[in-house]
């Protein structure tokens, strides 16, 4: 009993410990007439090279970059940004 | 085709392209004629000792040339889809060329204190290639100027800059690792070294081209809307670039006290902050670097 609540417990804990952000936000912008990296970081106040972290997931943004990317796109945020485990593409 | 209109900046380029390297054609024929003779300690005419203060002014105009076509080179890259390596390395040849026209002038100067010593002239040696390359990037230059390369702009509106903090990252590389290179050699030359001379007098003319491109920096900032020094992922890369920095320093600091520590009041009482400067400077800007290219 102790052992198979010591492997679920383990497999838990994994399964939070490994979990990553990740986002559709490439998706968004061409299907938001292909925007380009340089207009959504002006619409949302970053840099190019910020979008372009946010997009390959080197770079998790602060939940206000976040709102206002959704903002931007007019849906909620978790349509862009949701949680994924670590070896899921 | 549509024809460019060209802006000011480049109009004063070319002339001082142009006047620049026409003084490099002067100088060469006023050197060819002085070396001789000064090398021989055979007295100059009343005709050429003049002709010293004319190659004084055109370094001046040589050392403008070379800030103005960086400035114009800058507001090109500013504009740019991304920073090509291409433009880089040609920005850091231009930081080298114009750092040494401040060495054309030490060198002149000390060829010309020997001379009227009667000490024998080595630094004639040194002039010829170090002119050479100049001129060889004042040539670069003027090709890019003449082709209007630099003027071209992009139909993209950036609110928020990155190509210019990338730049001064750059400058700030090339500068710290010229600051290491130079002030490593009190080390092997310790009895030559002069604390005005070496440390202050050149430490203060490497960080210059940084501290102009940290200006630049810092205007483009202030232009801004909002005025914010950095976006949310530049303030955490310049932030762990930061720590990094602090990190590594302290232990290549406690090195270098380690190893003088029988000797610090020897040259490593005028070396300890250029070295901790320089070495700061060079492994934030490329901490910078690395963790911006790389996110």
């Amino acid at each position: 009993m102790y052992s198979i609540v010591y492997i679920m417990y383990s497999k838990l804990y994994k399964r939070e410990y490994t979990l990553k952000l990740e986002n559709n936000l490439r998706k968004f912008r061409f299907e938001k007439d292909e925007i380009s990296q340089q207009a959504l970081a002006n619409a949302v106040g970053v840099t190019r090279l910020t979008i372009h972290s946010i997009e390959t997931g080197k770079f998790n943004p602060s939940t206000l970059l976040a709102l206002k990317i959704a903002r931007f796109f007019e849906v909620n945020v978790e349509e862009i940004f949701y949680l994924a485990e670590e070896n899921q593409s | 085709m549509m024809k460019q209109k060209m802006k000011p900046l480049r109009i004063v380029n070319l002339m001082l392209g142009v006047i620049s390297i026409a003084f490099f054609v002067f100088d060469t024929i006023v050197f060819l004629r002085l070396q001789p003779k000064m090398v021989a300690f055979v007295p100059l005419t009343h005709y050429e000792e003049p002709l010293l203060t004319w190659i004084g002014v055109g370094l001046l105009i040589l050392l403008l040339f070379y800030l103005l076509s960086i400035l114009q080179l800058a507001s090109f890259m500013k504009q740019a889809d991304r920073v090509r390596g291409s433009d880089i390395f040609l920005l850091i040849l231009g930081v080298v060329a114009g750092v040494l026209v401040f060495s054309d002038v030490a060198l002149f100067s000390d060829i010309n204190k020997q001379y009227l010593a009667g000490f024998e002239q080595p630094e004639w040696s040194l002039v010829y290639p170090i002119m050479g390359f100049q001129l060889v990037i004042v040539l670069f230059y003027m090709v890019f100027h003449l082709s209007g390369k630099w003027q071209r702009k992009s139909a993209e509106k950036i609110n928020r800059d990155v190509n210019i903090f990338l730049m001064v990252q750059y400058v700030g590389l090339v500068c710290g690792l010229m600051g290491l290179s130079i002030m490593s050699l009190g080390f092997f030359f310790p009895s030559g070294w002069n604390l005005v001379t070496h440390t202050l007098i050149t430490g203060a003319i490497l960080t210059f081209p940084y501290i102009l491109s940290l200006g630049y920096w810092l205007v483009t900032k202030l232009s801004e809307k909002d005025r914010q020094l950095f976006d949310e992922k530049q303030r955490l890369d310049v932030g762990k670039s930061a720590f990094l920095t602090l990190i590594i320093i302290t232990f290549l600091m406690f090195g270098v006290f380690l190893y003088n520590l029988g000797h610090l009041e020897g040259v490593i009482r005028m070396l300890w902050f250029p070295l901790y400067l320089f070495s700061s400077l060079f492994i934030f800007s490329l901490g910078n670097l690395f963790f911006s290219r790389r996110g």
